[in-house]
């Protein structure tokens, strides 16, 4: 039994567009046009319990549109959502009080009062218990090496000891399901590579259900076996990292290093020249004709050493939203 | 469930003083300002009302009663719920509500009562003492039933209060910015501290029955000068019930046509 299911959403905006200049803001000051924008554009998908899933795509493809609906924030057009047996948008305090929703550019915190003041005020709001309050509190504190700073005001703090606070403040209740969105955004790298190992604790230590977008690659890699990747509000792709590169991907990467040198149209007709720096050249292939291409290469050259690989993911992705090179 | 909120909520004034704790000094600058405000106003109506014997039937001491008693509820609207509606505005403005929405409590109530103004407490007991200064000078009644009805009466004014403050700023959701309303608000609300009568008797039909001014101040301070009717106890309490009820409709309405920034 799925934990979430989204069948068919869809999440309409209707915009309002200015023209340019003072003539055009006292025309919109009396008739305004309106255009819909697609934010999310009939997506389904389901997740069963404990899975930690990334969400990506390019800004504006509507990861953070379905998060809040998932969380209740937004009225889908159409469609259906149900999370945890619950209809998001219903809000009822039963569903609320067993997820929680982290946004890296929205914080919750009291900005002039320390963490440990929002915590105790999610406490009384989520009905959590004395006892338990200072167990889970202990045991978070602990995993994200945080002891020092609960009495500091937030606005004192870095970035990074920020964010984990809000983690802090977001997980006191023991969500069930917890929708990540950009959590490592604006972190230096070694805060970053902390967030992912908690996540990935946190994760395998309660089983909690956790949806995560980033548009950081590394984020997903590390973190996610599988991926729900969104682009124009549809889904482009749903499975396992590595089928990505399978699924998408229509060439591979054959590397070369060659004894004696050539020049550049001697390679014509073998793939595309993506990197030409003697001896090594890195050309793109079709995937179905990689070993004939291997092969013409190796007969036509004095070839020292020949890799075939598959495109790095980054780049697959990168291709993918661009439109370009798609399968 | 009661309990529940009753407990929340003295979290809410707990971190709220630990807030205004921080700022020490901006806590001690809030009180000598509004103590100031107060006498500074005191002296000023005492040189204009010292030469008028009576406005609109009311006398000089009742007028300084019913100022005093407009200070004490702006004072309490201010401690309550003023600064948790702008911070909302605010909070509208830069699509911050989303953490709120998601929480598991009553998200009107939350929205109202997160912020809470300490240093309005000198403000209202300022006022007490100005009410309480007019009313001593003047005919009053203490009897049980005058008290009871002036409780109920000051119960249901505190209600429109919030109500129409509830209704302004449920437009926030459609216009962003409710500055304009909000002043608005205020100016009407500012009006309660001279009697209805005092604006002629159509004004005073409109706001007693239309916007119903008239229930937040001049109702409670009659009823201890011995110059109530009857029917101003049940009136007013039915008509912030209506007020308590439409208002919440119109806010959980306004808040389905709210989408937050971004996508």
């Amino acid at each position: 039994m799925p934990i979430i299911e989204v069948k068919n959403l869809k999440k309409h905006f209707n915009i309002y567009q200015k023209e340019p200049g003072v003539s055009g803001a006292l025309r919109a000051f009396f008739k305004r046009k309106y255009y819909a924008a697609k934010a999310v554009d009939n997506v389904s998908f389901k997740v069963n319990e404990g899975e930690l899933i990334g969400f990506i795509g390019p800004n504006g493809a509507g990861k953070t549109t379905t998060l809040k609906i998932l969380s209740g924030l937004l009225y889908p057009t159409s469609g259906e959502v149900s999370v945890l047996g619950f209809t998001p948008w219903e809000r009822k305090k039963e569903f609320q009080k067993q997820f929680s929703i982290v946004m890296g550019q929205k914080a919750q915190l009291w900005w002039d009062l320390p963490a440990y003041e929002t915590f105790i005020l999610n406490r009384e709001i989520y009905e959590v218990s004395a006892e338990r309050f200072k167990k889970v509190l202990t045991e978070l504190v602990a995993m994200l090496e945080v002891e020092d700073i609960l009495k500091v005001q937030v606005r004192k703090l870095s970035l990074g000891q920020r964010m984990k606070c809000e983690l802090i403040a977001a997980l006191l209740h023991s969500p069930k399901v917890l929708f990540l969105d950009e959590p490592t955004i604006g972190l230096d790298v070694v805060a970053q590579k902390k967030m992912r190992e908690f996540i990935k604790d946190y994760n395998q230590k309660y089983h909690a259900t956790i949806l995560l977008t980033s548009h950081y690659m590394e984020d997903v890699k590390r973190l996610c076996d599988r991926v729900i990747m969104i682009d124009h509000g549809r889904i482009a792709f749903d499975g396992q990292l590595s089928e990505i590169v399978e699924e998408i991907a229509d060439h591979k990467i054959l590397s070369v290093i060659f004894q004696d040198p050539i020049i550049k149209d001697q390679l014509g007709g073998l793939g595309e020249v993506i990197e030409f720096d003697l001896p090594r050249v890195v050309l793109k292939v079709p995937r179905r004709e990689v070993s004939l291409r291997a092969a013409q290469l190796l007969s036509q050259f004095n070839v020292e050493d020949l890799n075939i690989e598959e495109p790095p993911i980054e780049d697959i992705i990168r291709e993918l939203f661009t439109g370009r090179d798609v399968a | 469930m009661l309990k529940h909120y009753l407990r929340f909520y003295r979290t809410v004034v707990l971190v709220n003083v630990t807030r205004a704790m921080q700022y020490r000094l901006d806590f001690l600058v809030g009180i000598f300002a509004t103590v100031g405000w107060t006498v500074i106003t005191m002296v000023f109506l005492a040189a204009i009302f010292g030469k008028v014997p009576n406005i609109a039937g009311w006398t000089y001491f009742e007028l300084i009663a019913l100022l005093g008693f407009y200070r004490l509820i702006e004072g309490i609207g201010e401690f309550i719920f003023y600064r948790s509606f702008k911070k909302f505005s605010e909070d509208i403005r830069r699509g911050r509500l989303d953490m709120l929405l998601t929480k598991p409590v009553d998200f009107q109530f939350y929205v109202s009562i997160r912020f809470i103004t300490i240093d309005a407490i000198s403000s209202a007991l300022a006022g007490l003492a100005i009410f309480w200064y007019g009313l001593k000078h003047s005919a009053y009644v203490f009897t049980p039933a005058a008290l009871a009805a002036f409780g109920g009466l000051c119960l249901s004014g505190f209600l429109i209060h919030y109500s129409l403050w509830v209704f302004v700023h449920a437009f926030n959701f459609w216009l962003v910015k409710v500055n304009n309303l909000r002043n608005l608000i205020h100016g009407l609300v500012g009006t309660t501290r001279f009697p209805p009568e005092a604006y002629g008797r159509r004004a005073e039909v409109f706001m007693s029955f239309v916007i119903p001014l008239a229930l937040i101040a001049a109702f409670p301070v009659k009823t201890l000068l011995n110059r109530s009717e009857w029917w101003y106890l049940p009136f007013s309490l039915f008509i912030s019930l209506v007020f308590l009820i439409l208002s919440r409709k119109f806010f959980y309405f306004a808040l389905k046509s709210y989408s937050s920034e971004g996508g």
